[in-house]
């Protein structure tokens, strides 16, 4: 799925610059919203299997698919929840506490903290709608087959929840330095 | 599945209120019928669904498992382009309600016949207005119909005006219960391919789609709910001017119009009126006949719309009256008639100050008879201007007297 972009707020003057009734195109993002997240969803590249079962359960669209395209530029970013590494797709060891009590588990993530995955994804379509291809939605030797929007992610935990390989571990937005 | 287009039926067909009512609305070819059946409008969902098993009418017949299913599915069907028709009745009415809010407010240009009926408690299944002037607050056009061919036109110009850009709001076709749904009379019967040429395709400016997908019935919070209601408020006024427009054009292509919001009758002149709509009308217009001809300037007007309301009409037509009486079967409970407050609230701003009484009658289906009628006129020749509180009159409430 494409990506919709955060576009300038143009303020309605008149009744007039209303919609005929609350019907507007999809999509039409003025801000990002992710402010009242405590916890993130942190993704590790090791275990996600590219089943895409998160990309189907969240129900606020905020996993994209990795190969999906954003459609025109984006908006402002929120803080990025990761921390920013050296090298693509190399990995940087995380240690973090396990909210489900398994312990200790080691997260492996890019360097950008979202993955960049196929080795060609489809490039953006003027109609926004990038074209899929079956080895977009697979895991890729570099990482995995989603990647999170943070700046949409409202931090539920449905994603961490559902998924069956552990890959997503919910971690609290107070700990902004994962090491 | 392709339909046998009707031809133009070369006698009047015999069929009743009901069945004109669904003549009109197959002959509108709408993509979707969602309704409940509930008497006395019953007779309109079995005919359409008759045919519609018969292959006469390609409509998706939606059996709905109430009201509030039936507008709902309505509202979605439009969402996506679709003409839609629905037909209610009383405590149906009332149990759309919220919908009836939704779809005005969602600008979902549904036509829907509403059977005149009471409302309970005691339960009635017989004709009055209480039903849709309960209503008369959200935001659908509302027609007041007389005679059953009035009926299948009306039907027919109702998705010519709530389709129309500037309007663009769905039509409540009212029809009293019994007397007019269930009374059969001659009726004319327009080709189908006239129906079509006078009636073009529904085009929704926001058309629910994969190709452009669209955000519908979102949100407004305090800074921009008010636009929206400003911009319905006008779209619904504009109906008045689309309507006449409308019953024009309607006139010129098939030979009968209604002519517009209100419909005067020999009111030029005339020293004591009578205000009311819907059936009534008829036994109304024969007293005044019956009046002028012993020299007493009487005369009727006639409200074709209660939403938008006609009020420049209503105050023009009143001018030289001395006296006005509103009919109508239904009251404000603690207050007064709602057509009676409707109208003094128009003639407020008129220079005439005419005498004013609020006849409420035929309540769950009590007949108005001419006598009834004449002693209106009677009564309102003698009327001076009433203080408040004393301008309504249930006529012939039962006493041991």
């Amino acid at each position: 799925m494409a990506s919709p972009f955060v576009r300038p707020y143009v303020r309605p003057r008149s009744p007039e610059d209303y919609p005929i009734g609350p019907c507007f195109t999809a999509g039409h993002l003025v801000e990002t919203n992710a402010s009242w997240r405590s916890e993130r969803p942190v993704l590790s590249v090791e275990r996600c299997t590219g089943c895409l079962r998160c990309y189907l359960a969240c129900p606020d669209g905020a996993v994209l698919r990795a190969g999906a395209a954003v459609i025109g530029v984006k908006g402002p970013q929120v803080d990025h929840p990761l921390p920013q590494g050296e090298g693509r797709g190399e990995g940087t060891a995380l240690h973090v506490e396990s909210r489900r009590g398994r312990g200790h588990s080691t997260l492996v993530t890019s360097a950008s903290g979202s993955v960049e995955a196929s080795p060609s994804p489809p490039s953006p379509s003027p109609g926004g709608r990038g074209e899929i291809r079956f080895e977009d939605l697979r895991l890729t030797p570099n990482g995995a087959a989603v990647r999170i929007d943070y700046d949409f992610c409202k931090g539920c935990g449905i994603c961490a929840r559902d998924c069956k390989a552990q890959a997503i571990l919910m971690i609290s937005e107070e700990i902004k330095d994962v090491r | 599945m392709s339909v046998e287009a009707t031809a133009r039926q070369p006698q009047p067909l015999f069929m009743s209120g009901n069945e004109a009512v669904a003549w009109g609305a197959r002959l509108a070819r709408p993509h979707v019928i969602a309704a409940y059946p509930i008497t006395p409008q019953t007779v309109v969902i079995e005919r359409l669904a008759e045919w519609v098993a018969e292959g006469k009418l390609d409509t998706e017949f939606l059996h709905v498992e109430s009201e509030h299913s039936a507008l709902s599915a309505c509202m979605g069907a439009s969402a996506l382009g679709a003409r839609t028709f629905t037909a209610t009745s009383s405590q149906g009415l009332l149990y759309m309600a919220e919908c009836l809010q939704y779809a005005s407010g969602g600008r979902f240009p549904i036509v829907m016949m509403n059977a005149n009926r009471a409302l309970a408690l005691p339960w009635n299944i017989y004709g009055d207005q209480q039903d849709s002037l309960a209503v008369l607050s959200s935001g659908w056009i509302q027609i007041y119909i007389e005679d059953a061919q009035e009926a299948l036109d009306m039907t027919i110009q109702g998705f010519a005006i709530a389709e129309h850009a500037e309007v663009l709001t769905p039509v409540m076709l009212n029809l009293d219960g019994f007397v007019l749904t269930h009374t059969y009379e001659p009726v004319d019967v327009p080709a189908q391919a006239d129906v079509d040429a006078f009636l073009p395709p529904f085009r929704t400016p926001s058309k629910m789609s994969l190709e452009a997908p669209t955000s519908m019935g979102f949100t407004a919070g305090p800074a921009h709910y008010t636009e929206f209601k400003v911009q319905q408020h006008r779209a619904i006024l504009r109906a008045e001017r689309v309507a006449s427009e409308v019953d024009q054009e309607f006139g010129r292509r098939f030979g009968r119009s209604y002519g517009g919001a209100v419909v005067p009758y020999r009111c030029e002149g005339a020293d004591v009126v009578l205000v009311t709509l819907g059936s009534v009308a008829g036994i109304v217009r024969e007293t005044v006949d019956k009046l002028r001809a012993r020299g007493v300037a009487a005369g009727m007007l006639k409200l074709r719309l209660m939403r938008p309301f006609p009020e420049r009409e209503i105050v023009q037509a009143l001018s030289t009256a001395r006296f006005v009486g509103v009919l109508e079967k239904d009251v404000s409970f603690g207050y007064r008639g709602a057509v009676f407050s409707e109208v003094s609230s128009a003639l407020a701003g008129s220079a005439a100050r005419p005498a004013l009484l609020n006849f409420v009658a035929g309540l769950g289906g009590r007949d108005i008879s001419r006598n009834d009628v004449e002693q209106m006129f009677v009564e309102l020749q003698s009327a001076t201007v009433r203080p408040l509180g004393e301008q309504v009159r249930f006529v012939g409430v039962n006493s041991n007297g």
